[in-house]
């Protein structure tokens, strides 16, 4: 019965249960937005893991890795020295080149557990190629291959496999054939680790899609000395790229979240304030608190499933406009599955609950105990400083910074507001403003929450404006220094070439570079290495003011990270040491770049010479063109070679650009999203305590305040409000900045954002606080009663 | 004499769901100046919605309402809410039973709010010395919910005298006080209104009070007139 009496004052408070409907939906339109999006983008990320490799968890690598090797450790893992390694298998995974293409080449134990697999796999057999012809008679001298290279003479293809572009995969002699390889040598040991954790992290990735780029796990404790320990994702630099994007994107969407559950505990301290009056005497008729809260928690939980499931339509059409937005080419597919609905629903009906119940609880007066709010603090600042100091602690330690310092900052409100309530009499002005701005920070019971809400939602505006803006700065300026030239050509190295010796004699080319370039595994990790003609000009596209000598070595950000090399440092390469002279920024890449002098890798002419650095050679990718009228020159080059492709560096670079902001659209809704859950909350915060006083108000209008003064002070107080809102979220929002910028970037991607305080990516979210704020201390909706007595 | 306060024929009713409730029925009154009335009735019987009329806080059904106030006439039951704001702010001044105090503002900026909405920045002296009349010299800074409810009572009456209004009206200041503060806040209310010359209408419960009036007239009486 009480259960019916409180649906019925839902139903007759229609504007305040729809505004924690409207708060909770939006809550979980953004997690469900964000969840579908992320789940769809992560299925794509795994398929470029070739399937023969996703199985393993680890790769084991030193340098000169034999079968000896292999054996000694299997022998080892064997006698049980590995507990949590449940398969081993030697490994090839090696980029050459073969007839001119540039090749990933997959050797694999075909008998080895894994190896199983890929014979077991649905692989499409070839009914006619060049090298099909002796499938039946030496299926083990066989290759699998994916469609790009169904030409491939170099050896027999057995079947056609769902693998990135340019993949070979075969028995290991087969790979060590295609390498020129002895049959001793091997890339790796390939590992499937079981943590006691992967179940959690497991289950944690279909609740959180990117979560376990946040949690890596590693069996360190259990390799012996003298091996290098490698992830699946340091492999798959692109997809590990991917799934820490899908993490960031991930905390972002929780945001809203927690933001609504601000949201809820404002609404059930406004409702509660109603009610208590009739709960009070129901307790007195003889119903048991703990019944009472019981019901009011329901009807709370009533309203969550029904946003939940509101939730769950709108973020799933949000959702299709957001993936649009940020990848136009490809039509989204984003199924409703259970893991969402379950998430959306256990999302709302937690957030209705646990905002429901601690609403009761202080309304109860039943206070925190005096440890636990000492405590508080106690854990969340080391928590703070742990998670930035300690890069082991990798992308979640960063995030874990984050939360323990929003949560911090939340935990800080109320003292502000005690603080300030102290120095109010001295507040100078007119006094019904003076009288608003008191009563934005005089009641921090009722408006704590919304504050802390509001605080949270701009102070994560401003760092992500911040991080965005600044990472945009450096952007541009690197796109301003990398692409100085006027045109890029890339297609096939025999076609390259033939341009290259065309273009030498022509005239209205004033600059020709040509690049040369392919990935190479280094101290067992995958690079990019480039070479070219290394003079002044060219180096001044990475900052470095002069030519490169050929024991010289440029190396990206990422490289040095992955490399644990500093400026000075040397670079073994072949048994060559190069040194590092210059560590550039290279926003955008997921793998690894080298730049070396084409002299230390290819003799005079074409011919590469093999006592060089470098075992393979590296075929020419690109020609880079400054030219007179590059427009002209592309529309002649056009014709004459239509199997190559030309790019002007102007359309790169807006291209690059618009890129750029459609990645951060997702991010720029989902902040928006959480600034106008937290403004509901303000309203709500703002209407109970206007509830509150309409006795003063009674009193105002005795006086003689008329209706433009009382919208003045409804202004004030909102205004007030997002001052005191201000005043912890710039501080908050820069050091959210920070450590994304210093923090998570060069952990997800390995590169570091310099942090730059513009005026308008700090501004601009102050600006949208205030004015939310301020709307929602003007906005009087809902009841307008008469209080005067008849007496 | 002239009149402050001319009723003539005043009805005010009230929808409360499907009912209506007539609260004041052909109500007529004639109050002079510089004359102090208590009007007395039963809860419910129309006092406060009287003295909120006359203040230009509800508005009349029907009948008129005209006030005389600083040698200018005003019929109330014409103006519009502005215009009554106005007059309320600059000629009235007003103590309710509780309540009385803005919790935000000190006890000396309680006081000096008429006079801030005027714009009498001048005013602030008297304003405490006021207090310091009504016993609260010491509570300047005071925040109001550490005062006494007969502190409050007497922030309210110094609030409401401030300005020297013209017309001052109460309703039931001394409701909710026990004997001995309601019997010095109806002093200072009736000592001070009286020094001034200032027309008083108090609606009270209290024969105590209703005693300290010139007239004293019931609910019943003045709707009885009228009907």
């Amino acid at each position: 019965m009480i259960l019916l009496a409180l649906a019925r004052f839902l139903l007759r408070t229609p504007w305040s249960t729809g505004m924690a409907f409207l708060g909770v939906m939006l809550g979980v339109t953004s997690i469900v937005a964000v969840h579908l999006i992320s789940a769809s983008i992560a299925t794509q990320l795994d398929d470029l893991i070739p399937s023969q490799l996703a199985g393993y968890s680890h790769f084991l690598h030193r340098a000169d890795v034999t079968a000896e090797d292999y054996f000694d450790l299997r022998r080892q893992w064997r006698e049980g020295r590995f507990p949590d390694v449940e398969e081993m298998a030697p490994l090839i995974d090696e980029t050459t080149v073969i007839e001119g293409s540039e090749v990933r080449v997959v050797g694999v134990d075909l008998l080895s557990p894994l190896g199983m697999r890929l014979l077991a796999q649905d692989n499409e057999p070839v009914e006619a190629g060049v090298g099909n012809a002796s499938i039946s008679t030496d299926f083990w001298r066989g290759v699998w291959v994916d469609e790009s290279l169904l030409s491939l003479a170099a050896a027999p293809i057995n079947a056609v496999i769902n693998a990135p572009p340019g993949t070979v995969v075969g028995d290991i002699g087969v790979a060590q054939d295609l390498l020129g390889w002895s049959a001793d040598e091997l890339s790796y040991v390939g590992i499937v680790y079981q943590s006691r954790w992967q179940d959690v992290v497991d289950i944690g990735e279909h609740i959180l899609p990117g979560f376990a780029a946040g949690f890596p796990l590693q069996p360190v404790s259990q390799i012996p000395s003298g091996w290098s320990v490698l992830s699946l994702s340091a492999q798959h630099p692109a997809s590990s790229f991917g799934k820490s994007v899908l993490f960031n994107i991930s905390a972002l969407g929780l945001l809203a979240l927690l933001v609504a559950w601000f949201l809820i505990y404002q609404v059930a301290v406004s409702w509660l304030r109603r009610l208590w009056p009739v709960f009070e005497r129901l307790h007195v008729l003889g119903v048991q608190w703990h019944n009472l809260q019981l019901t009011f928690v329901a009807a709370l939980l009533l309203l969550g499933v029904l946003a939940a499931l509101s939730g769950l339509l709108v973020g799933r059409a949000l959702a299709v406009v957001l993936y649009q937005l940020a990848l136009p080419v490809q039509a989204p597919e984003l199924p409703l599955n259970a893991w969402v609905i379950g998430k959306a629903i256990f999302s709302a009906v937690s957030v209705c609950g646990l905002g429901g119940s601690w609403a009761f609880r202080q309304a109860r007066n039943v206070s925190t105990g005096s440890v636990v709010k000492f405590l508080v603090p106690a854990l969340l600042l080391p928590a703070a400083v742990l998670g930035v100091m300690s890069d082991g602690a990798g992308l979640a330690g960063g995030f874990l910074s984050i939360a323990a310092v929003s949560l911090l900052a939340a935990w800080m409100v109320r003292p502000l507001l005690n603080a300030l309530a102290r120095y109010s009499p001295r507040l100078p002005g007119p006094i019904l403003v003076r009288l608003s701005l008191r009563e934005a920070i005089w009641y921090p019971r009722d408006m704590g929450v919304a504050l802390a809400g509001l605080i949270l939602a701009v102070a994560t505006a401003i760092g992500v404006s911040l991080m965005v803006d600044s990472f945009r700065s450096d952007f541009d300026r690197m796109l301003v220094q990398r692409l100085s030239y006027d045109l890029v050509i890339e297609g096939r190295a025999q076609d390259l070439h033939r341009l290259e010796l065309e273009l030498r004699d022509d005239s209205a080319v004033r600059r020709l570079q040509s690049y040369r370039q392919a990935q190479l595994r280094i101290a067992g990790l995958p690079m990019q290495v480039v070479a070219g003609r290394t003079d002044a000009a060219e180096m001044a596209r990475y900052g470095y003011p002069q030519p490169l000598a050929t024991n010289e070595v440029l190396i990206s950000e990422q490289a040095a990270r992955a490399l644990d090399l500093g400026m000075g440092d040397k670079l073994d390469l072949n048994e060559s040491a190069f040194t590092v002279v210059k560590i550039f920024t290279s926003f955008g890449d997921v793998t690894p770049r080298l730049i070396l002098n084409e002299q230390a890798v290819v003799v005079q002419g074409e011919v590469f010479n093999p006592e060089v650095v470098l075992a393979n050679p590296l075929p020419l990718v690109s020609l880079s063109i400054n030219a007179d009228d590059s427009v002209a020159l592309l529309k002649q080059l056009e014709l004459d070679y239509g199997s190559l492709d030309f790019r002007l560096q102007k359309e790169i670079r807006t291209l690059a650009l618009e890129t750029f902001d459609q990645t951060f659209a997702i991010t720029t809704a989902l902040v928006l999203i959480a600034l106008l859950v937290a403004s509901i909350g303000i309203y709500i915060a703002v209407t109970a305590l206007r509830l509150n006083k309409k006795a003063q108000m009674n009193v105002l209008a005795a006086v003689g305040v008329n209706r433009l003064e009382i919208v003045g002070m409804d202004f004030a107080l909102g205004l007030g409000i997002g001052v005191v809102a201000m005043l912890v979220a710039v501080p908050l929002g820069v050091t959210l900045g920070w450590i994304l910028c210093d923090v998570i970037n060069p952990r997800a991607f390995g590169w570091t954002v310099t942090l730059q305080l513009s005026t308008a990516a700090l501004m601009t979210p102050v600006i949208w606080g205030l004015l939310a704020a301020s709307a929602a201390g003007l906005i009087r909706l809902g009841r307008r009663e008469n209080s005067m007595g008849r007496g | 004499m002239t009149n402050t306060v001319i009723i003539k024929d005043l009805n005010k009713s009230y929808q409360d769901g499907q009912q209506r409730i007539d609260v004041l029925r052909g109500l007529h009154l004639e109050l002079p100046v510089g004359q102090t009335l208590a009007v007395m009735g039963p809860s419910g019987s129309g006092k406060s919605t009287l003295l909120n009329i006359i203040a230009g806080l509800v508005s009349v059904d029907s009948g008129a309402v005209n006030v005389h106030l600083n040698n200018q006439f005003y019929a109330l039951h014409q103006l519009d809410e502005r215009a009554r704001t106005q007059l309320r702010r600059s000629c009235m001044g007003y103590v309710y039973q509780f309540f009385n105090l803005v919790p935000t503002l000190t006890v000396v900026e309680n006081v000096s709010l008429p006079a801030r909405l005027n714009r009498r920045n001048d005013l602030d002296l008297r304003a405490r010395e006021l207090l310091a009349a009504f016993g609260l010299k010491d509570r300047h800074q005071a925040f109001p919910e550490v005062l006494s409810g007969g502190e409050q009572q007497r922030v309210a009456v110094a609030r409401a005298l401030l300005l020297e209004p013209p017309l001052l009206l109460a309703d039931e200041p001394t409701g909710n006080l026990d004997a001995a503060n309601a019997d010095q806040v109806a002093s200072l209310l009736f000592d001070n209104a009286r020094a001034l010359g200032l027309t008083v209408i108090v609606a009270t419960h209290s024969e105590e009070v209703a005693n300290r009036a010139d007239q004293c007239l019931h609910m019943h009486d003045l709707n009885q007139r009228g009907s």
